[in-house]
């Protein structure tokens, strides 16, 4: 019985679908762009989530020593540098070791075949125990020790786009709560629309006997397929799209960490493709019962 | 069969459409409901079939009272009584056959079964041939059949028929009346609200009179008067 209630769901859904054909494509486009607004805000919450974590785990101070400085100097200034108390670690990089992961890390770049010695040179990492001592460390670094060549780190930009980052997120939230809820009165008001339609149908149904859930059924179903193919366009929308996006980063700002993690983005395309026909099915829901008092 | 003790009505605005109304329907019997417009014909057949609640009083369907019938055991109270509108209440996109079939799909009946019932039943009503023709392209009086076979197309005992003649001319309307006689003659217990005067007095059948919200005449074999 529950197999000939779902076929029964399905064709009658399909039939009222097909009759009203211009309100259920408005439909399906309308939640399609905002089903992808919402998949696109979880991508870029994600994508400034990984630039603080990635802002966070790089904040170092790169020390960058005097050229032909001696190994045994080289020593002697990491480990001054590792006691100040406001170096949580300092770490020693040999610059040919630098160089080759340098290379590893950006072979689209060919640097091999442009560059024939190595520019690097030897320097220290230090990693800070308080992100907002920086300013005051590096000063102290410039003036205590004389055989430190430059120093290099990010700065205030770092701070502000942690900060940035943080305010993004909670904003970024606000916004895919904001859309999900205008999803959801979108397919109230379609199906509400195509209850109304169907109103004297409704009566039939009542009049021949069928049972609150057999009207319901169909309706639920009609629900439940808008917001079905309406996630299945915001996906196609989605991946395309975020492949084109990640690609020109990658040629353009490699060193940019946007999120390509094929899991991550499946992921996500994932929660798109289910939130539509959930939400389909709970704004039918609430149509019917709003209309029918069923 | 149907047994109505001190039916009452009063609507919203306060308006009496039922006053104590008391009627006792045997099994297979054929009642003509009459009077003239707003005397609460519709009324008393919208609650014996549970589209319309009483204010006070009792409908007993073999014996069971309808009050206690819970909403949702509705369909299936609905499901053995068939109903026949004056403006037929038909799918307009939908064929003859999908109209009737209808209203075995949603009693689950199997796909073979309802083309049986359904070819039966067409047959009944001769309209056999126009199984795949849309509302449109019938007749007043073929739509009316066609009303006819859905309501009668899973054997309910009960057909109610409200106004069945009321949009026809009076050979179709005859032709009505002779099928919902056919109907009662299977074993079928049938009431007929109508103000058509001439049919009821030719088919000499039990007449029950409405006014005023109140049975003012039951005769068995009786007349519009």
């Amino acid at each position: 019985m529950i197999f000939s209630n779902i076929k029964f769901f399905i064709y009658e859904a399909i039939i009222g679908l097909n009759r009203s054909r211009l309100m259920f494509l408005t439909s399906i486009a309308t939640i399609a762009v905002s089903l992808t607004v919402f998949g696109f805000f979880i991508l870029v919450s994600l994508n400034l989530h990984s630039i603080s974590n990635y802002m966070s785990s790089k904040f170092e101070i790169l020390v960058t020593v005097q050229e032909n400085l001696p190994q045994q100097d080289i020593k002697r200034l990491r480990a001054k540098l590792s006691r100040m108390p406001l170096v949580h670690s300092a770490t020693f990089v040999d610059k040919d070791k630098a160089w080759a992961e340098f290379k590893k890390k950006y072979t689209h770049l060919e640097l091999a075949n442009l560059i024939d010695v190595n520019p690097l040179p030897h320097s220290i990492t230090l990693q800070v125990v308080e992100l907002n001592e920086v300013k005051g460390l590096v000063a102290s670094l410039k003036k205590e020790t004389p055989t430190i060549d430059d120093i290099i780190y990010s700065g205030d930009l770092s701070e502000k786009l942690i900060v940035f980052a943080k305010y993004s997120q909670i904003i970024g939230l606000c916004l895919v709560g904001f859309l999900l809820l205008a999803t959801l009165l979108i397919i109230i008001n379609t199906i509400r629309l195509t209850v109304l339609a169907r109103i004297e149908e409704v009566t039939i149904m009542q009049l021949v006997g069928a049972t609150n859930g057999l009207i319901r059924g169909p309706f639920l179903f009609e629900g439940m397929i808008i917001g079905l193919i309406g996630a299945l366009t915001a996906n196609l929308i989605l991946y395309f799209g975020y492949q084109y996006i990640t690609q020109v980063f990658f040629e353009f700002a490699p060193y940019f960490p946007i999120v390509s993690d094929k899991a991550i983005v499946f992921t996500v395309l994932l929660i798109v493709g289910a939130s539509g026909p959930l939400i389909g099915l709970l704004g039918s829901n609430i149509s019917i019962s709003r209309s029918l008092k069923l | 069969m149907i047994k109505i003790k001190n039916l009452e009505k009063v609507h919203k605005n306060g308006f009496k459409a039922l006053k104590k109304v008391n009627l006792h329907v045997g099994k297979n019997e054929f009642i003509y409901l009459v009077g003239p417009s707003g005397a609460g014909k519709t009324t008393l057949l919208n609650m014996i079939f549970k589209f319309d609640t009483p204010t006070s009083g009792e409908i007993f369907i073999d014996n069971c009272p309808l009050s206690s019938i819970h909403d949702r055991q509705i369909p299936h109270l609905r499901r053995n009584i068939g109903v026949v509108f004056q403006d037929f209440k038909l799918l307009p996109k939908r064929t003859v056959y999908e109209n009737i079939a209808f209203a075995l799909k949603v009693m689950h009946y199997s796909r073979a079964n309802i083309r049986r019932k359904v070819s039966q039943v067409l047959d009944l009503v001769g309209l056999t041939q126009k199984e795949s023709y849309f509302p449109n392209q019938l007749s007043g009086g073929e739509k009316q059949r066609i009303c006819i076979a859905r309501a009668i197309v899973n054997d309910p005992p009960i057909l109610l028929a409200d106004e069945p003649t009321g949009s026809l001319d009076p050979d179709t309307s005859w032709e009505i009346m002779h099928l919902l006689s056919k109907i009662n003659a299977r074993n079928t217990t049938v009431i007929v609200a109508t103000h058509n005067k001439g049919l009821v007095d030719d088919l000499r059948k039990r007449v029950v009179t409405l006014e005023s919200g109140k049975i003012i005449r039951d005769q068995q074999i009786g007349f519009y008067q």
